[in-house]
């Protein structure tokens, strides 16, 4: 069962009650999102806040409204709550724990949610994960699955090559390019995105 | 200038493999803008990757049980995330149950009524609570021993969906419903007692009027 399929058995068990059932697809989001939370706040926040940050966030995605007939929301929303609650963590001297939803999941309910947490603080990773986004969203859709599968899910070029009906070469060839292509919009040597 | 593609690889490949893969010492071989890049690279490659195949025994060896129990109870209770909040909070503040509720209690003016707020803030660890019955003033002292807003608090015992805790158990079944007792709440005599007290229908005092309203 992937993550989509647990939160809409939890949503039905949820709503029939059954709390035991709930207790085991809560049991495996959590087990299957947590250490994946934690390495991504780890490279945030300081070691002594990570666990609360990191236990904030997964409590905010399982408690908050989602639609989980969507194919990839709740990963989705996941992320967005982990750079929301890094943003809290640095914005708030007195490190509050934040839980609830977004303001922005509650259009003009902000005298209850507060303001939405800017991001101000990121600065390069801002950047970075646009160069990263400008790059993919540059590719066709054929080198955006090559990109998919040699890059983020590790596969040798060989057996992209096989799974999309390309050359080996080609797999190469459309990998180094889409990383010439984010170090030309994130430059490390100082010089201007082109 | 530091390649750090094929950092990415490495750290993609040791996650994948099953074992530690904390990001920070991967991060920790290369700086400045380097650095920001890595670190775009592996949120990115986290943001994408399989969530964890489910695995009964590593779960109980994670420590992450009281957690989720925790989330399971604030999902199925009338106080909205406090059930999983407030025990981080106790936890971070290094607070054991019965040292809050002896706080709170005189915060509240009510040193004699220990009994009767621990049974209370046992409600809202429990999710029994319904948050918006519960006066600013009890969140107010509450916020001052943990270390949170009173707004915060109140936040926390809202935010959940509407509906919630419409089929949830009464607190017999929430006491009775714990494994494993928590050894923490060492006055639970006290506290059945202050249940029998609140449940037979004795006339509310000023500590039912602040958790309960009215």
């Amino acid at each position: 069962m992937n993550e989509d399929d647990l939160i809409a058995y939890l949503l039905d068990a949820r709503a029939a009650g059954d709390r035991d059932a709930s207790g085991l697809a809560v049991s495996m989001l959590v087990f299957g999102f947590m250490e994946n939370i934690q390495y991504r706040v780890a490279m945030k926040v300081p070691p002594e806040s990570v666990e609360d940050v990191a236990k904030s966030v997964l409590l905010s995605a399982l408690a908050s409204p989602f639609d989980g007939g969507s194919v990839g929301e709740f990963r989705k929303w996941v992320g967005t709550i982990v750079q929301r609650r890094i943003a809290d963590f640095h914005r708030d001297p007195r490190r509050e724990l934040q839980t609830g939803p977004l303001p922005t999941e509650h259009q003009g309910d902000d005298a209850v949610w507060g303001d939405e947490p800017t991001a101000e603080f990121e600065g390069d990773t801002v950047d970075v994960r646009r160069a990263i986004d400008t790059a993919y969203s540059e590719l066709n859709q054929l080198h955006q699955q090559v990109i998919d599968l040699s890059i983020w899910d590790d596969l040798p070029a060989g057996e992209v090559a096989e799974r999309l009906d390309v050359s080996p070469a080609n797999v190469h060839k459309i990998t180094q390019r889409f990383r010439d292509r984010i170090d030309e919009l994130f430059p490390r040597d100082g010089n201007t995105p082109s | 200038m530091a390649d750090v593609h094929a950092l990415l690889e490495d750290y993609i490949a040791a996650h994948r493999g099953g074992g530690d893969a904390d990001p920070r010492e991967w991060l920790g071989r290369v700086e400045g803008r380097d650095r920001a890049a890595l670190e775009g690279l592996i949120e990115a490659y986290l943001a994408r990757a399989p969530m964890r195949r489910w695995d009964p025994d590593a779960f109980r060896e994670s420590g992450l049980a009281p957690f989720a129990e925790q989330v399971t109870t604030a999902l199925h209770g009338r106080s909205g995330t406090w059930p999983a909040l407030l025990p981080q909070l106790r936890d971070r503040a290094a607070l054991r149950r019965a040292e809050l509720t002896e706080r709170l209690a005189a915060a509240l003016g009510a040193p004699d009524k220990q009994d009767k707020v621990g049974f209370y803030y046992h409600e809202m660890e429990q999710g029994l609570l319904p948050s918006e019955g519960v006066d600013d003033q009890v969140l107010a002292a509450l916020g001052s021993i943990l270390g949170q807003s009173a707004q915060a608090l109140r936040q926390a015992g809202r935010s959940l969906l509407p509906g919630a805790g419409e089929a949830s158990a009464g607190p017999a079944q929430a006491f009775a419903r714990q494994a494993s007792p928590d050894p923490e709440y060492a006055d639970a005599v006290g506290a059945a007692a202050a249940r029998e007290e609140v449940s037979a229908g004795e006339e509310p005092d000023e500590i039912d009027r602040l958790f309960r309203g009215g």
